[in-house]
Formats: structure tokens, sequence, C-alpha cells
């Protein structure tokens, strides 16, 4: 794990390897600007849409400039509820925690619906050392699971699969058809599997979407139903929250549920959006608030990252993202956000991230909660470009910043260049260092400059 | 008096593209301004400031702030050097020096249609062509020249306004307003994604119908005419300055 | 120290209560037709919505839209079915407290009238919602709804679905596949004004 964790992420190369396949490269791009632009039609749709994110991004700084007020707040409203909530520092207490609420009661198989905290934490490796099954329940989720793959996207977590490659996964654990590829054919076949699974699980494991302080109650949010029912069959459920995931009241959860997901998917509002309050009758439910990293993030420059509320747009917005699959920035969280929280965690790691992001800042507008993404990535860079391997960069850089803030020395090199270009054969100007040269013809200096134009052009005025 | 313009050229401007530099300052003179070229202009430093370089950005910014903060506007052909002047150098300058020269900085569209109006724009060369509009990244989210697809705010494009008082022009917009990928230093360091979103760019606009693409940033025209060049697409860039100034000249 | 010590020691300064909260408040469009409306945004989200001239005919009409279903669940008395019931459960009949006009959902509060796992379980739900019961967006949903008695409630909007697998729709994923809102004339029992007699 530790050296697993020290390994630098080359963006740039993951992202190489991607491009090597362009039809599915396009495929990609093409699904997810599909599904960017349903988000914007269903933005589009509400004429207060502007007004909303404000609103989100208000309610979320109000809540993070209080968060231990509204936790305590939260605890014990919970509490009150007939909630047990737990408290978690890292994800190494999280995972202990859950480990020991599923072995007092002797639960060995449990169903999980979607949540990027567990992934985060690595819960499912670990249960598992333990004995203990873990069937993930979101069909996008599951398919990675049977395949030993990770999910590439917060909200599609299959996105970089095609169909036929789920009929292959699918033929070797559910024994389908291999040949037969039919979406409707493969959801009907995991409908079956996993209801199996639900009706034998002995516990559920779920994300929080909001929890909220006043109610004490959460909010967990799904298109297929997978939440309720795992929760609705086994005695014990299991919520796993980031500290982040709080709001005041159900009353700010209009702004929330209108936005996510518009957001995520172009969609009016999940198909499930479910109420949390009380165990069920008979049930015991345990709710856990993990730190794990969002209490220093909350006291540092990177605070409003804490605000996000997952809902991938910037992912689906992201030309980068969409060109280069979310398996290629080595996190659990990918895209614009998850490159802003991965230089929080690890910048030496991750420092390929931050430049992983021509800055042109469309995950900032697409953004429910406004966060100025592409502002903390190019902040971020001050750290990330500090690492070794940009060392030549830097080299290059700075040799560059000497020449332009030397008028006659960038003259004179411009001149060599001018003199140098069309003398050199073309195999020595598109060497393997000329990065710009790989994809592209290098544009030629004019004959003469624009300074040497308006020199000439001022003594004609003055002769005149 | 007139107030007096002062040109920045952006520092590859000058020996690429001097014709955009010149047009520039035509049609600058063309609306009555006093324009002047103060020397010498270096770099605006955005390589190096958007690379996380700050110590060197300010020596950019302290240059520029030393050129330019006494005239009445600063006008460039480009939106996302202004933009870097305008937005990026908060915090490298004093913050009170910053605060007087941020809105006197324009790109030429943005100063045309906000200072002259584009109706009492001097324009007098038609330019009788199917165009398609590159909508860079820095002209629509970072100066807000246009309305970007993904706000839901009623329409508008400064760009648009201005480039439509050409006689005979005709403006296609591509079907998505996605960035160009090049990006400063992204263009090298993730020359992979830059040139399939470059390419996707091209292929967009080639599907409208357009052989012509106009823009208010050279850095992104220059980066897809190398790969149009490439692939051999027939494909012709041009800065709307040269529209606007009649000095369009395809070789 | 504890972990819940440990972490709001962390979270320092971000313990004060808040002296105020300015919840924003939005501005929305009321609709012209809600009801309309909801038709048409749960049609989008995969469900079907049906109107119900006269109350004495609703089972009728239920049946007859569910193409005759052999096992049903109607939870308009209370009811507690064991789960193989709910497992062969072919329709289950529910009501709605009240729905959504943005966006076709309904809030559904099971209470302890049936069990959760019916909604989940069942292949089908018809869902009875009268006519007025519908608020214009999720703000004065949230307006309407009491957390006091609740232990678990849900806006429930179309049948359950996915599009994992290459971003193709398809309806049913784990509960209902089918799902269908009945909407009721008014029973003169609900305290909502229709929008109509609002003007």
């Amino acid at each position: 794990m530790r050296s697993e964790e020290s390994k630098f992420v080359d963006h740039f190369r993951n992202a190489e390897e991607f491009l090597k396949d362009p039809e599915q490269a396009r495929w990609h791009d093409r699904a997810l600007w599909f599904v960017r632009q349903k988000r914007d039609t269903a933005a589009a749709s509400v004429p207060e849409w502007e007004e909303l994110r404000r609103a989100a991004e208000t309610i979320k700084a109000h809540t993070l400039e209080h968060l231990g007020y509204y936790l305590e707040r939260f605890e014990e409203r919970a509490q009150a509820n007939g909630i047990e909530v737990l408290w978690a520092e890292d994800a190494a207490e999280f995972r202990r925690l859950v480990a020991e609420i599923l072995q007092r009661h002797g639960a060995s198989r449990v169903v999980k619906s979607k949540s990027m905290l567990t992934e985060e934490c690595g819960l499912n490796p670990h249960l598992e050392a333990r004995g203990i099954e873990v069937t993930d329940t979101d069909l996008g989720e599951r398919i990675v699971q049977l395949a030993g793959d990770r999910p590439s996207h917060i909200v599609l977590p299959a996105i970089h699969l095609r169909k036929e490659q789920v009929a292959e996964i699918f033929s070797s654990h559910l024994h389908t058809d291999p040949s037969n590829a039919d979406p409707s054919y493969l959801t009907r076949a995991a409908r079956e599997h996993l209801r199996r699974k639900f009706l034998e699980a002995d516990a559920a494991i779920t994300g929080v979407n909001f929890a909220l302080a006043e109610e004490g109650a959460f909010v967990v949010c799904t298109n297929e139903g997978n939440a309720d029912l795992g929760t609705a069959l086994p005695d014990l459920h299991i919520a796993c929250m980031g500290l982040e995931k709080l709001i005041p009241s159900a009353r700010d959860l209009g702004v929330f549920t209108r936005l996510l997901a518009r957001s995520a998917t172009g969609q009016a509002i999940t198909a499930y959006t479910s109420h949390f309050r009380r165990p069920k009758p008979g049930g015991k439910l345990y709710l856990i608030l993990v730190d794990d990293g969002r209490s220093a993030l909350l006291q540092s420059s990177r605070r409003e990252l804490l605000s996000c509320i997952r809902c991938g747009a910037c992912m689906n917005t992201c030309p980068v993202y969409r060109r280069s699959g979310g398996h290629s920035y080595g996190t659990v969280v990918p895209g614009p956000i998850g490159s802003a929280l991965a230089g929080t965690r690890d910048p030496g790691r991750y420092a390929s991230l931050p430049f992983a992001c021509s800055l042109c800042a469309s995950c900032d507008l697409v953004c429910p909660v406004r966060i100025d993404l592409h502002q903390h990535l190019l902040d971020e860079r001050q750290q990330t470009i500090r690492v070794p391997e940009y060392r030549g960069k830097v080299r290059g850089l700075k040799a560059a910043a000497f020449l332009l803030r030397h008028p006659r020395l960038y003259r004179q090199s411009i001149a060599a260049l001018r003199w140098l270009l069309p003398r050199l054969p073309r195999s020595l100007i598109y060497n393997r260092f000329n990065l710009w040269g790989r994809e592209r013809e290098m544009p030629s200096p004019a004959p003469r400059s624009f300074s040497e134009l308006y020199q000439a052009r001022q003594g004609a005025d003055n002769e005149r | 008096m007139r107030p007096t313009v002062a040109l920045f050229v952006p520092c590859y401007v000058d020996d690429f593209y001097p014709q955009t530099a010149l047009a520039t300052l035509e049609i600058l003179e063309a609306q009555g301004f006093r324009v002047e070229y103060p020397q010498p202009q270096r770099c605006c430093g955005q390589p190096f400031i958007n690379n996380g370089l700050l110590d060197e950005g300010r020596a950019f910014a302290t240059s520029f702030a030393d050129l330019f903060e006494a005239y009445d506007y600063v006008v460039a052909p480009s939106s996302s050097c202004i933009g870097t002047a305008k937005y990026r150098y908060e915090g490298l300058l004093e913050p009170e020096r910053h605060r007087k020269l941020a809105p006197k900085l324009y790109e030429l569209c943005e100063f045309l249609h906000d200072v002259v109006g584009p109706e009492r724009l001097r324009l007098e060369h038609p330019f009788p062509h199917r165009v398609g509009l590159h909508n860079s990244c820095h002209a629509l989210r970072e100066l807000e020249l246009a309305r970007p697809s993904e706000l839901m705010i009623p329409h508008f494009s400064k760009i648009e306004a201005v480039l439509s008082r050409i006689e005979g022009i005709e403006i296609v917009h591509p079907e998505r307003d996605e960035c160009c990928g090049f990006g400063g230093t992204f263009s090298v360091q993730e020359s992979a994604v830059s040139a399939a979103m470059g390419r996707d760019r091209i292929a967009d606009h080639r599907r409208q119908g357009v052989e012509i693409m106009a823009g208010v940033d050279l850095s992104c025209l220059m980066h897809m005419q190398g790969l149009a060049r490439r692939d051999g697409t027939p494909m012709r860039f041009v800065h709307v300055a040269q529209i606007l100034a009649g000095r369009v000249d395809f070789e | 120290m504890n972990a819940k010590q440990i972490i709001l020691s962390r979270l320092g300064g971000h313990r004060t209560p808040p002296a105020e909260y300015p919840r924003p408040a939005i501005r929305t469009r009321p609709f012209d037709d809600p009801v309309q409306a909801f038709i048409d945004a749960l049609r989008t989200a995969g469900g079907e919505a049906l109107f119900v001239e006269d109350t004495a005919s609703l089972d009728t009409e239920i049946i007859r839209a569910f193409d005759d279903p052999a096992n049903i669940i109607d939870t308009r008395t209370p009811v507690s079915p064991t789960l193989e019931t709910m497992e062969r459960c072919d329709l289950a009949i529910v009501e709605a407290a009240f729905g959504v006009a943005e966006n076709g959902a309904v809030w559904i509060d099971p209470a302890e009238r049936y069990p959760r796992a019916l909604l989940t379980l069942a292949r089908s739900l018809a869902i009875l919602l009268p006519c007025e019961a519908i608020v214009p967006t999720m703000h004065e949903a949230y307006e309407r709804l009491d957390f006091d008695e609740l232990a678990y409630g849900l806006f429930m909007a179309g049948p359950s679905k996915t599009a994992d697998i290459e971003q193709a729709l398809v309806l049913g994923a784990h509960g209902a596949m089918t799902l269908k809102v009945f909407l009721t004339p008014i029973s003169g029992q609900s305290d909502f004004i229709s929008p109509k007699e609002k003007q």
C-alpha cells in the first residue's frame, strides 16, 4: 500500500495510452458530452438555475464555517432518533468500526450501495479479508467489482466499459449468453443475480448524500433503488459519510435535490430520494462520521473543495477527462474535483494532475456549488511543479523567462531561429525533444516582426 | 483630448503574427484613437504564472504595470494575455496598483464593443466569407465576452456583435464551445490530449462547412493551424482583428 | 481523547453556533398547469400518470392499467405481507401524500402501514395521488414535510432505472419495473388548495 502511494501518477502517459484506442476514446468523449448536454437541457428548464447554484454555494460555505457546531447538533438529534452515531478520524478507524459492527452482529453478507467514501477508505478489501462478502449493488459498481476493476467515474462507474465487455464479464460470473450484449438483457440478469444477494444479506451499507443537522436524518439518492431495497431487508444498516455531507436542515434540501440530479445526469431528480430518520422496527441503524483529512482541508485554502456534492458534472464537461478516461488520474475521485482533492492529500504522487487541465474553466461553471475548480488546480501547481519529475520543465521555463526578460537577447534568438529554421532538415526540427512538433507543425516566424514594421511605419510618418 | 490607447502585442504575436498586431493598430486608429506602442514590451508572464512560478510571474507583472499603467486604455489582440494581467496579477502586484490597472485592460473586441460601441464602429472592409468563430476559453469564461454554454443566462456575444458589423460576413458556430486544447504548456505537457481536443474542434468546424476559422486568440489558432497542417486538413485560420482591418492574406 | 473529541478539536474555530443563518430564499416561478407539468415530468422519468374520473371505478382502472396482475398487495388498509408474498407481488397499490410538478416525484411514507421492502420488491407500483396535491417544486415539497413523525420516507420519480451499461436507459434495475400514478379527483379531506382555486 505504501509503495503504491508514493508512485508518481503520470497522467500524460496514462492519457496517451487511453487515446491509443481512438474508437473507444471517441465513444467515451461523446457519451459523456451527451450527459453534459442533458445537464444543460435540465438546467435550462429551471429559470432560477443560477440563483440555485449561488444558494447552494452559500449554504455549503455557511455549514463549513460552523461545521463543528452542526456536527454536534446532528449527532444529538440523530441519537435522539435512535441512530447510533460513531466517529472515525481516519480510514483505518473507519474500516475497523465497520468490521466490528458487522462482526458483533454476526453479519457475513453485506449489500452496499454506492459510497465514494468506502472506496476512498478501502473498505471492501478490508472486510473481504475478514471473511465478509461485500456485494456492490449499484449496477455499474457491480460490473467493475466482478471484473476486478475500479470505477472510472463517480456517477457512471462503468463508463469506460463497452456493452460487449460487460457481456463477457457477466457470462463468466453470471453465466449469461456471452454473445448477447443487449443492455436490457444484461440488466435483467444483474437484477436476478442481485435480488438473491439482497434477500440473503445480513447487513446493508450505504453512503449519505445529505445529512440534516436539525432533523438528525439523512438522505440517500439513487436511480436503481438499491439503497432502499438493501436497507429494507436486513435488520442492520450502516450509513457512512464524510464530515462535509452535512447541511443545516431539511429546508435546505430543496436547493440540493433540485441541483444534484440535473447536474449529474440531466434528470430532474433521482428516481429514489430516500430519507432515513429512524431505524426500522427491531432494526439497528449506525451512522459513521468520517474525517480522513477533511478537518485539515477545512483549515486550508482548499476548504471550498469540501462543498462538493459528488454530482460528477465537472467530469462530464472536462475536455481532458473525456479524452483520457477516469483511470488515467489514478485516484478514487477523478476529473477536476478529483485532481484538486488529490493534490491536498499527496502532492508528490499526484503532481501531474493539476497539469492535466487546460484551464478552460468549464468545470467551474457547471459546478452546482460553484467551486472555483480551475483556480484550485492553478494554485496547486505552485507545489506540484517542485517535484523531481518536473525539474527539466522548471529549468526550461526559467530559461524562457530569462530570455523573455531580456529583449535584446530575445530578439537575437528569434533572429537566429528565423535564419536557422528554413535551413535545418525536417528530421532535425521534429526531433523527439520537440514536444510541440510531436503532433503539430511549427509556426514560422514572419520575415519582419511587428516591432520592426512599427519602427518603419513611424519612420515613414516622420519623413512625411 | 483624445484618449490614448496603448497597444500591447503579446510576445509570440510580435514575431509570428505581425499582421495581427498591425491590424489591431490600424483598427484602433480608424476609430479615432491615438495609439501608442510603448517599448520594450515583454511577455505578460502567463506561462510562468500558469505553472506556479510566481517569482518569474511577478517580474513580468511588474514590468507590464511599469510600461502600461500611465495609459487610459491598454488593448491587446488576445484574451488570454489580457485575462492574465486582469485577473492573475492579483497578489503579484501591490493591491492598489492592480486595482487601478485592471479596469484599463481590454481585449480588442471587448474594447470595440464596450468603449466604442458596435453601432459606432468604423469598418471599411467587407469579408464575404463563411467564418467559423472559435470561442477561446479566456474570452468566454474569464473575460466573459460571450455566454458560455454552461451558464443559464441570456445569450450574448461581444465578439459576434463586433464581427457581424463586417459587410458580407457569415458567422458560423461549431456544435461545442469547447476548449481547443492549447492551454499554454498544456499543449506540450499533455500533447496527446491537447492534439485530440484540437482535432475535434477542427472537425466540428468542418462539419459546419467552415474553411476559415477566426478567433481572438492566436495561441489557440496557432495550435489548431499546426494540427491542420500536419494532417493536411483544408482549414485557414485568421485573427478577428485582421478581418476587421481588411488585412487577410491567405498566402 | 476519543475520535469524536479529536475531530472536534481539529475543527477548532468552526464550532461556534451561527449568530444567524440567512437561508437563501429562492424565487420560483409557478407553473401555469402544475398537473400537466407533473404528468410530463413523470413521463420523462419513465412513469405514467392516469386520470381517474370516478373514484368508484378506481380499482377496475388499476387492474386494467396493469394487465390483470395475479398477486396484488393493496396497502390502503394496513397489511403485513411476508417476504415471500412481497417477492411474488406483481402489483402494490400505495398512497402518496403529494407530488411535485417539476420532476414527477411523489412523496411516499410507508410508516407502520406496510413494510418498506414492498416499495422495491413489487414488480409494479400503482400510486394514488389526489389531483390537487401537487406542489410546484422541491422547495414547497420540503415545506410540506414534517420530519417529527418520520422514520423513513422517499420521493419516488418513476420506476427504478439504470443507464450503467453504455448509457442505455433500462427501466427496472432493482425496484419497480413500472410505475403508474393514478390522479384521483379532489377528496375533500386534503388541506391542499388547487392551483386554480388559488387564482
